[in-house]
């Protein structure tokens, strides 16, 4: 697990209020939504606030967050793409 | 390992399709079409009297409302009541067809409260105009362009929504309609545009489709449920609230209010009740005063989250 995807879970955690799930159950590929992790769509919009705020990358629009937002892993994959492309 | 919704989801069956059938509407569109509005404004009179008269369902639907709204109505007060409503949204469905396909300049607009609405913008967090079935508020949108800014439209169109290719949003050169159908990709799109200090429009006054985000308020007397979704992306973003309600002033002019400012801390955690009776309380004062401009056809009041 890379600092970043240890980043994101703490970050989750503390500021989406996860009380029930720790860092160490928590598998990079589980889905964030619906039936993994259990978030519901307007959790959506704190992730955007705190990608743009930690990561300083913006989710330009509705496809590329729905991409990204999959799973950690595919978050992660989304930021250190942005980062390589600024 | 999953977390578990904090509340649970809002039970209420309601359906946007029209009365009206599919050639009614096709009349009235071409009759706009070729006549203008005014010969549809006539007709209407006596279509919507047919209505009232024959049709039951109509005193349905509207008795949720009228019922809440005028309490001591004797029954011919409120067939009366239920008239003048049914009117009001007919020539407020005209209204919104004839911008759809004669254009934005078949009516003036004016904005109660742009000043106060571009120094909340001009905070950086983005806008979140919170609109209500109140007035003809998708032909008042128009009014929007006032604020020379993009302005994004978050909307649910039902299967029953037979009106929907003659009002696109076309006309309006800052205006993008969101469709809310797409729950995941509406709530991004919603959060993507906040973070561009743009501005976002939700609807304040109707569960639909259901959600976990609702509350119970004071609304009429009597206690109803009113959607939080528009308070959690405020507290997510940390954008204001305006409550803008629309009213129609005049045969061609149509007024947008600024009705109420809200703003949600960090703090609120995920209590949004008393933002959703802020809205509720400048939604009550609006009724008072434009009693047959408030368009919701369904049972607010019977609406649960169980």
């Amino acid at each position: 697990m890379s600092d970043m995807h240890q980043k994101l879970k703490e970050l989750f955690i503390t500021e989406l209020n996860l009380e029930d799930i720790t860092i160490e159950d928590w598998e990079n590929d589980t889905p964030l939504f619906g039936d993994g992790i259990g978030l519901d769509s307007l959790d959506a919009v704190e992730i955007v606030v705190l990608i743009e705020k930690y990561f300083g990358i913006a989710i330009a629009s509705a496809d590329e967050g729905k991409t990204a937002m999959l799973s950690v892993n595919t978050l992660v994959d989304f930021i250190k793409e942005k980062q390589a492309n600024a | 390992m999953t977390r578990k919704a904090t509340s649970n989801q809002s039970a209420q069956t309601w359906s946007s399709k029209s009365l009206a059938s599919h050639w009614q509407h096709e009349f009235f569109y071409l009759l706009i079409q070729f006549c203008g509005r005014w010969p549809a404004y006539i007709f209407s009179y006596i279509v919507v009297l047919c209505y009232v008269l024959f049709v039951p369902e109509v005193h349905r639907r509207s008795s949720y409302y009228i019922g809440k709204r005028f309490p001591k109505a004797n029954k011919l007060a409120r067939w009366y009541h239920v008239w003048r409503l049914c009117q009001n949204m007919a020539i407020a469905l005209i209204d919104k067809a004839a911008i759809g396909i004669r254009g934005t300049e078949e009516f003036t607009y004016s904005l109660k409260g742009l000043e106060e609405l571009k120094e909340l913008q001009a905070q950086g967090n983005g806008l979140i105009l919170l609109t209500a079935h109140a007035g003809s508020w998708q032909a008042s949108l128009g009014g929007l362009d006032l604020l020379e800014t993009p302005v994004h439209v978050m909307m649910y169109r039902g299967e029953g929504d037979v009106d929907i290719p003659y009002f696109e949003f076309t006309a309006r050169h800052n205006i993008n309609v969101i469709p809310a159908e797409d729950t995941m990709g509406s709530v991004i799109a919603v959060a993507a545009a906040l973070r561009k200090n743009e501005l976002v429009a939700i609807m304040g006054d109707r569960i639909f489709p259901p959600t976990a985000y609702t509350a119970s308020v004071d609304f009429l007397g009597d206690s109803a449920l009113f959607p939080t979704a528009a308070y959690k992306i405020a507290q997510s973003t940390q954008a204001p609230v305006a409550l803008l309600l629309t009213r129609k002033i005049g045969a061609s002019q149509m007024e947008l209010s600024v009705a109420h400012i809200l703003t949600v801390p960090k703090s609120a955690k995920n209590n949004f009740t008393p933002y959703a009776q802020e809205v509720a309380h400048a939604l009550e004062d609006y009724v008072q005063t434009t009693p047959y401009q408030f368009y919701n056809f369904f049972d607010l009041w019977s609406t649960t989250n169980e």
